[in-house]
């Protein structure tokens, strides 16, 4: 997959259906987010905004619509879901970090076994990542030594490891102490500003009007909503938009 | 075709045909070989040969056998003497779990070591071996002419002989229940809610009931005293052999006991386990409120412990009811020894081993169903907070 | 690591034994009981056991059962049929070494450096194999000993080792059929390993020894023993394997989540994510039951084989030493107890240690 090279938006999501049971989770969404773009997701618990980043590497299939990522779309062709899988990288609520494995080892597996990277280069790469999140000394402990915080960041390096061209957050600061989650930020900014195409769900307003290029609030399953940061806080037109910033921000 | 093979719903589809497939067509070429098999022997299949009669006898029944009757009423015996077998088995070693347990959770230290000293040897010795061990020991015993006499027992190398009512069959059987509703119908008394009288009077009602079912027991008894012969039936030495009384064979006293002994040290520890699992909170709580001990432990600790225990109680009484096929090691009849002897004498091979495997379903089916009705009845009405 | 402890000024020797059994009257009753139950057992075993047992072979049989106590005498003199059954009296040690082997191969897999896949698997696959020369020869110029007169412990823990050692594949096979998304995979596994699990041993054990042969192509039949070892680890899977799967079910959902988003194949996500972690979270259920299994390895006798039991009924059933069977008995008891104690205690120990290092 030479996705890298083939023209045309990072993620492109038509008509997205999904349905746990009879549950009607994604009402025909639709998005397209470019190379480089960086899109905060926002929204009331269950309306389908995780739901909508975990279709994107297929922790979750879709039941309707198209989805494609880099070009390639997202079907049944197992080749096809192992392609965009080592393309997109995924950070996680509860960080889900591999207990059993110190830090270096969580961030070299995946390169290792996936990406057949020989061991001494998983390492320095590594070992750059964990630079670049800031905690290259912890390397060597296991993931339940670390605070949350450290724990998260870990989980950061370990999704750039694999090198992708897309991240996606799914609320990476919610299960974080106050104290912690401006370490995970700040991360997150840094990545921003290198250029990185990511996708965040997070109720991080703060956030989502330093690094955003767009944000979009999605209820009931929809995209109710989707605009620049400074038009979004400041002139949004619809009623549910302004009710649920009006309770993220009203305090 | 290779970019079928890569879509994930059509491999999906493919695997579970192939599973099932290849583990159908294992079963079946297994049955149509066995068939062939069978056939070049003479042996035809199919279900007739049940009412053929066996031609051989068994050592121990609960019912009238003889070798003329035929295979179906001997695979009823065969079930009927592993129940039995289980359930005696299952009494004995919930007793001797009972008090190995609350010695093992006692607050006298002594009493712990020699609990948890009877667990660690006994649990950890195969049963077959205790049950070999307990067979050598009872067919070692004197022969009848030197036996050893307790009680009005004697004991001997042929079995255990021990005195019986001398009354009818039916009479018996009817008195044995009558007896077990003398246990059951207060116990029931006591958990129907339209008795809200207090405490005492309805300890009286529980007491005239167990009275009334004892004394239907005994009048049975009388009733269906057969003419002939005193009330109980001692066994007694007559010339080499031993006259009345009821034997009981070596094998299932062997069985029996050892199944007590190595199941009584496994249910000790489901005992201990349960009544470590009640909080310290309900037992303070209980105190507090002014309760005796005695109280405590009757109305607090004991009700909760046993909840705690029947689920794991429940795997324990279908694992001592496996246990009964040992049996065969010491020729005792039991479902199991049946099945064997049958395919030895009949050559109906797939066809025992069909009862065979639906016999014990039939077995786990119905004690799984026993202990669900027992655990929805005891459970804890609603969500509660567990300490 | 010292431990100081400041001890409340130490009460004298009779007000602490006061205080611990003779506290209340019923305490004392209590303690007055079980301290005469343990004295009654203790002299009675002891007197019986050592001070009137004979000891040597000296006076033969008739000098032994003259004595009041037990007599020991048989094991000197029957051992090794116990041991190693009918096994060829000069090739014995190989049957030794390779008991050993077995005892070494165990006492390896219960230290953690051993932990990981691939080593348990060379530890467990080297031992047999070394037991299968030592036991089998016909190479290294050991003269070939067929299976037929393997016996006594020797057989006992053959059956034991080479249970496991198909069992536990298969065992994790069936964990993992059964928690298949794929609904038909799940649901035949589910029937199989209840199936199994409803079946008594020795009926399978029975039907695997003298039924199978009746359905099985002649090329396929093979030596009784392998059948009923097969049976017996059908057997052991099915239940380690929902051991395995509860284990599996410890795993959070996130871990395989994370394995996938990083673009790991099932097979790698199973290997390197999630087995290490439910194997850790299985262990203590896993080593009870090993227990079990090993205790049940006895009931081959009933289907025919010269495994300890049996050679243990030998060893007394015949002519001069018919009296002693209570001594054979202790002896083998002893020899179960001794692996099966150490084994359950090395389980409750692992199982105190993780709950500690949990937290």
């Amino acid at each position: 997959m030479n996705s890298s090279k083939v023209s045309g938006p990072a993620v492109r999501i038509e008509n997205l259906d999904k349905y746990y049971g009879t549950f009607h989770a994604l009402r025909k969404v639709n998005l397209s987010v470019e190379r480089g773009e960086r899109i905060v997701v926002c929204g009331p618990s269950g309306s389908g905004k995780s739901t909508m980043i975990r279709c994107i590497n297929r922790l979750e299939e879709h039941n309707g619509g198209r989805i494609t990522v880099l070009g390639t779309e997202l079907d049944d062709d197992v080749a096809n879901i192992d392609g965009i899988r080592r393309e997109v990288g995924m950070v996680f609520q509860h960080f889900n970090l591999f207990p059993h494995m110190t830090v270096l080892d969580n961030c070299m597996i995946a390169p290792m076994i996936v990406r057949k990277l020989p061991r001494a280069e998983a390492e320095a790469t590594a070992r750059r990542y964990l630079e670049k999140v800031r905690i290259p000394e912890q390397a060597m402990k296991f993931p339940g030594q670390l605070s949350g915080g450290q724990q998260q960041r870990v989980a950061i390096a370990r999704a750039l490891c694999m090198q992708p061209q897309i991240m996606l957050f799914d609320e990476p600061t919610s299960a974080l102490d106050p104290e912690m989650i401006s370490e995970v930020l700040d991360v997150m900014v840094t990545l921003a500003a290198d250029g990185m195409t990511m996708i965040c769900v997070t109720h991080e307003m703060g956030f989502a009007r330093r690094v955003a290029d767009r944000v979009v609030f999605m209820d009931g399953g929809e995209i109710v909503e989707e605009a620049p940061p400074e038009e979004f806080f400041t002139s949004c037109r619809n009623e549910r938009t302004r009710q649920f910033l009006s309770q993220v921000l009203g305090h | 075709m290779v970019s079928l093979l890569r879509n994930q719903k059509v491999r999906n589809a493919l695997l579970q045909v192939l599973y099932v497939g290849l583990l159908a067509a294992l079963v079946l070429a297994g049955v149509v070989i066995a068939r062939r098999n069978l056939a070049e022997q003479g042996i035809t299949s199919g279900f007739d040969f049940l009412y053929k009669s066996t031609g051989w006898d068994v050592n121990f029944s609960l019912l009238p056998a003889t070798a003329n009757d035929p295979y179906w009423w001997f695979f009823l015996i065969g079930i009927i003497n592993t129940l039995f077998l289980g359930t005696v088995g299952l009494m004995l070693a919930t007793l001797v779990g009972t008090i190995v347990g609350l010695a093992r959770t006692s607050s006298n230290e002594l009493a712990r070591l020699l609990g948890r000293t009877y667990v660690d040897i006994f649990r950890n010795i195969p049963l077959i071996l205790q049950v070999f061990f307990w067979y050598a020991i009872i067919t070692h015993l004197p022969t009848p002419r030197a036996a050893h006499e307790a009680w009005g027992m004697l004991l001997t190398s042929r079995g255990l002989y021990v005195p019986v009512p001398n009354v009818g069959g039916i009479a018996f059987a009817a008195a044995i229940l009558a007896v077990i509703s003398a246990i059951a119908l207060p116990l029931w008394l006591g958990r129907t809610s339209r008795l809200s009288q207090p405490f005492g009077e309805r300890l009286g009602i529980q007491l005239a009931a167990a009275a009334t079912a004892l004394a239907t027991a005994a009048v049975i008894l009388a009733l269906g005293r057969l003419p002939d012969g005193p009330m109980l039936d001692f066994p007694t030495l007559r010339g080499l052999n031993l006259q009345g009384g009821l034997r009981i064979p070596p094998e299932f006293s062997a069985l029996a006991i050892a199944i007590a002994i190595y199941g009584g040290s496994y249910i000790a520890e489901i005992v201990r386990g349960g009544f470590k699992a009640v909080g310290k909170g309900q037992m303070e709580a209980a105190l507090s409120l002014g309760l005796s001990p005695w109280r405590v432990f009757t109305l607090v600790r004991l009700p909760l412990a046993l909840r705690a225990m029947l689920p794991i109680l429940a795997n324990q009484y279908v694992w001592l009811m496996k246990a009964t096929t040992m049996g065969i090691a010491v020729g005792f009849t039991d479902f199991f020894m049946i099945v064997a002897l049958t395919i030895n004498h009949s050559g109906q091979t797939l066809e025992v081993i069909g009862i065979l495997m639906a016999g014990f379903l039939a077995i786990n089916l119905s004690l799984a169903a026993i202990f669900n009705r027992i655990n929805k009845a005891i459970a804890l009405k609603g969500n509660q907070l567990r300490g | 690591m010292e431990m100081v402890v400041v001890a409340p000024p130490a009460p004298g020797k009779i007000e602490d034994l006061k205080r611990r059994f003779f506290a209340t009257p019923l305490q004392a009753l209590l303690s007055l009981i079980s301290l005469a139950v343990m004295a009654f057992i203790a002299w009675k075993l002891l007197n019986w056991a050592v001070f009137s047992a004979v000891f040597t072979t000296s006076g033969g049989p008739e000098a032994c059962q003259a004595a009041a106590g037990a007599c020991w005498s048989v094991i000197a003199a029957r051992w090794r049929i116990i041991l190693f059954g009918l096994y060829p009296f000069d090739e014995q040690w190989r049957s030794a070494l390779a008991c050993v082997t077995v005892v070494v191969m165990t006492v390896l897999s219960c230290l953690p450096a051993f932990w990981t896949g691939r080593r348990i698997a060379l530890v467990w696959g080297a031992g047999t194999a070394l037991y299968y020369v030592l036991m089998k020869g016909g190479v290294l110029g050991l003269p070939q000993v067929g299976e037929e007169a393997w016996g006594g412990l020797a057989l006992t823990l053959f059956i034991f080792v080479t249970t496991c050692l198909i069992g536990f594949p298969l065992a994790i096979c069936l964990a993992l059929l059964r928690r298949s998304e794929l609904p038909w995979i799940s649901r035949t596994t589910a029937l199989i390993i209840d199936g199994v699990r409803s079946l008594p041993l020795i009926s399978i054990l029975f039907t695997f020894a003298i039924v199978l042969p009746f359905a099985l192509p002649q090329w396929l039949v093979g030596d009784k023993l392998y059948r009923v070892i097969l049976g017996s680890a059908l057997f052991f899977s099915a239940y380690q394997a929902e051991i395995v799967r509860g284990g599996m079910q410890g795993v959070p959902a996130g871990q395989e989540e994370a394995a996938m988003a990083l673009g790991m194949s099932y097979w790698q996500r199973i290997g390197r994510i999630l087995l290490p972690q439910a194997m850790r979270n299985a262990l203590p259920a896993t080593i009870n039951q090993f227990v079990i299994s090993f205790k049940e390895t006895s009931l081959v006798v009933i289907v025919g084989f010269f495994e300890i039991l049996a050679s243990g009924n030998a060893a007394y059933g015949t002519g001069e030493w018919r009296f002693a069977y209570v001594e054979v008995y202790a002896f083998i008891a002893f020899i179960y107890f001794v692996f099966v104690f150490s084994l359950s205690r090395y389980g409750a120990f692992l199982e105190r240690r993780m709950s500690v290092g949990e937290r």
